[in-house]
């Protein structure tokens, strides 16, 4: 997706838009196959390297977005009447009104909404921190006079937020970061109850910016806060309507791109609100990463391979976040795991925590499985492919699909055999066979599911973020970009606690003064790594 | 470098509840105060004991190559890493002037008594802690660099019996002697038990293979060259070089104020001495670098994590011999510590419970599948409380009261403030001392309580600290005094670094060896791929491992 006339702000190049591209391809494994036109797939590894000079393990991964693509692959149970082909009229041309009498929306069929509706009512039981915020801040309305233009993908979880900030007193109006994303049923919904939402699934390069707009355009309404998901509703604004931002008291950026296009702006001077970047919270980081592939590495490797686990040798390549989840789950099932490493710290934290440091090429003939998440590139080669053990599995879950040199198997002399959706059988000329699953894309994406719980984590950071924004007294944020303050990130963790009916204690007034701590935090100062 | 000037200072060690106030007029009563106290301790019991009053010189001269702090780098090993620090904007957060109230003195006789320094200071003890606690309390408390000593001196430790010669009362600051060589510079107890002595080290180059690895490198380069190093740290076969508390940066302020035109550097170990630069930087009063390698990332990570990992089973083990399976266990704080006791715990099947304050701590408690409960929730059920919270009063008198029979109470966190045990001093209860660092508590009733180690941090009073951990603070402190002493001029300015990264990695990267582990090399595709140099560093500084 590029811009329609391309303007690139400074700093802001079609490699940012490649960047974005990848991360959502990260995030919509059958958007890599969608979206990427062949042609492009040559660039791809070349284009990554403009991008990667920024932090390379955290901040890396962004799964919040991914729920949709979850549901539509072909191990959901949810991915049926979102595909109604019944109706070839452009959204655009369309007249289409809610039960309320209200037109003030752009939807694929408003009749879905009840579907949506129930979609979104599934999503809220995994989602009870929104829930509860809402019900905490019912009284006080801390966004009352608040007008959001969000583009994020709508989705059942993301129709949670919006609802959510709309009960704590916000004017929305939505539009699609993705043209592939949005789930029409909860976009129906969310129009029925009265949100200005524009998106619907299969927009045109037209339509998304065409949906843009219409979010922010819009007489006798001018926003006054920004929730973007890869920068494009900011790039927008900045380009067509920078009178805008003399009323914008904030933006709230969730994806690694946009954050990295508002760090540009911001060093090239040309950032003229508060920013906020959530995706490095640390709950956010802990649960896109480590918690929620120590649970999706097993999930994925069974659904595809119903290998089982116990007793078999697996190679797990890099030992940052999403490698601790890797091991640390294989582990427990009786898994023989090796590591390989290539910063020494990380790799005397897999020493001390009971794993074998190797080189792949040490390993490479007697493992049963390799893993790669490392963020890195041509982690494993052809050569490593070639000495491999017979029906040894390969998958990765680092980024993107760089990891493993895929295309170096597409030589005529291997035979490739798709044994079932997501797995395919490499078979070298004597007959030994790789098992290679999601053709090197990323396997928690393609082969499992993104739990709700860490899309409520993230829903949760930006709510909050937007609160923080909305209600900073004058001058306490300039025009910079801010991470989440510690203590908003603490709310954001201890709204998830009750549902593990966990119970937190409370330090004694003697307590805190003892430990020079306010008695509600932020309780660690913020290099604390925990 | 002078002998006089170091050993005055080492034996000037003062009392650590001083040391907030670092105004150089104060210092001279607190100077004399603790020489009183040094002067009326009972003879050292140990050999590395860092409060005997042998005063601290310089390692005395061994023969033998490799011997002195000087480490160098050959050619060979040309990663060594050059990197700028990062510099700390926030001031070392936790003050950690308890941590030596942490650590106990073992008597021949097996009873542990608080350091003598802080003897006559324990009743004002916890409400002269609050002015050092407005920092932030989970990392960077504790540094158990220093606690070798202690380990060996105890009644579990094995080496603890030569050097405590009490065969002499003359002062060494008396004596004249003289070494092999016939060198007078130096003043310790008694030169004669050299050897033994050796032996001692020897047996610590075992475990400190990085260090070892650093000096085998040191043909060629020598990274210190020139280099005069005055150091004031605990005199351990494990340590030989620079300030640990301060307080020799603390006497040349003082006294030698010019000879800091000289100085390249200071190189920092301890909180406290960490926090005492801090203030001076603030004040404007910094007028050399200062790295401060308390906290490195691998130096963190040993000290608390993996360290208390291992000492909590130890630690149990050694005063109760308990079974830990099944038993219904108690951990109150998930930070550092806490992770890495109930990991222990939850390897050997008992059923953990964890209390929490920061709601961060407390998810990733949950997500570890530890049920998270408020402590009075299973006070009456559990077999073991363990507290690591660095807060005060976490167990109290009404917890202890409801309390099963039987039931064990330790703490792995923060001085001997997180359970109250004064409130366990009153005529009602009985207390029987079973074994070393065992007291029984007796209700009326007949209920017994368990304590170990009277509240004081069991990991140091009832187990040892690995050397292997004091490697990783030893080879810390050996690359930070080679990263200071090489930097070009500009480098580093009047104020406090934090280690930098590289140098933090290689630390790491020079403890790999020992578990025969092959660290992965970038090809140089890679690492253009991923931005980054071939020898690191290899994360960003905020990054949290």
């Amino acid at each position: 997706m590029s811009i329609p006339d391309a303007m690139p702000l400074p700093g802001v190049g079609e490699e940012l838009k490649q960047a974005k591209e990848i991360e959502d391809a990260e995030k919509y494994s059958f958007m890599a196959t969608v979206t990427k036109a062949p042609k492009k797939q040559i660039q791809f590894a070349d284009d990554m390297q403009e991008f990667t000079k920024f932090p390379t393990k955290t901040g890396r991964r962004s799964l919040s977005r991914s729920i949709s693509q979850s549901s539509t692959d072909s191990y959901s149970s949810a991915a049926s009447y979102t595909d109604s082909s019944d109706d070839e009229v452009s959204p655009r041309e369309k007249q289409q009104t809610n039960s309320k009498g209200s037109s003030n929306f752009c939807v694929k069929n408003i009749k879905q909404a009840e579907f949506g509706r129930r979609e979104i009512e599934i999503a809220e039981q995994d989602m009870s921190a929104l829930i509860s915020l809402r019900k905490r801040a019912q009284g006080e309305k801390p966004l009352a006079g608040a007008k959001i233009v969000g583009c994020t993908h709508i989705t059942a979880q993301t129709a949670v937020l919006i609802e959510t900030l709309c009960a704590l007193g916000a004017q929305c109006r939505w539009s699609a970061c993705n043209i592939y994303s949005t789930q029409n049923e909860v976009a129906a919904a969310l129009a029925e109850a009265g949100v200005a939402v524009f998106a619907w699934k299969g927009e045109s390069e037209d339509d998304f910016w065409w949906c843009i707009d219409r979010c922010v355009n819009m007489d006798g309404w001018q926003a006054n806060m920004i929730l973007d998901d890869g920068g494009d509703l900011t790039h927008w604004v900045y380009k067509k309507y920078p009178n805008v931002f003399k009323k914008i008291r904030g933006i709230v950026e969730e994806s690694v791109t946009g954050v990295h296009r508002l760090y540009q702006l911001s060093k090239a001077g040309k950032l003229c609100v508060p920013a906020m970047n959530v995706n490095d919270s640390v709950t956010k980081q802990k649960f896109d990463n480590l918690y929620c592939c120590r649970e999706s590495i097993l999930d994925g490797l069974k659904r595809t391979t119903d290998v089982m686990f116990g007793g078999k040798q697996v190679v797990v390549c890099g030992y940052g976040e999403v490698g601790k989840g890797c091991c640390a789950a294989l582990k427990a099932l009786g898994a023989i795991v090796y590591i390989t490493e290539i910063d020494p710290i990380c790799a005397l934290q897999a020493c001390m925590d009971g794993f074998r440091v190797v080189k792949l090429n040490e390993v490479i003939r007697q493992v049963d499985v390799v893993i790669t998440c490392t963020g890195n590139k041509n982690v494993v080669t052809r050569e490593h492919l070639d000495r491999m053990k017979n029906s040894c599995i390969v998958c990765n879950m680092g980024h993107s699909n760089t990891e493993i040199d895929v295309t170096s198997l597409r030589t005529p002399e291997l035979t490739w055999e798709r044994v079932r959706s997501q797995v395919d059988h490499v078979i070298w000329p004597d007959g030994k066979r790789v098992v290679l699953l999601a053709e090197g894309r990323l396997l928690n994406l393609s082969c499992s599911t993104v739990p709700t719980f860490v899309l409520s984590i993230t829903a949760t950071t930006q709510a909050l973020a937007l609160i923080e924004l909305y209600n900073a007294p004058e001058g306490r944020y300039k025009q910079d970009v801010y991470l989440l303050p510690k203590k908003m990130d603490e709310y954001v963790a201890s709204l998830h606690l009750p549902s593990f009916d966990a119970h937190l204690t409370e330090l004694t007034d003697d307590q805190a003064k003892y430990l020079g701590l306010n008695k509600n935090g932020p309780f660690k100062p913020n290099y604390y790594r925990y």
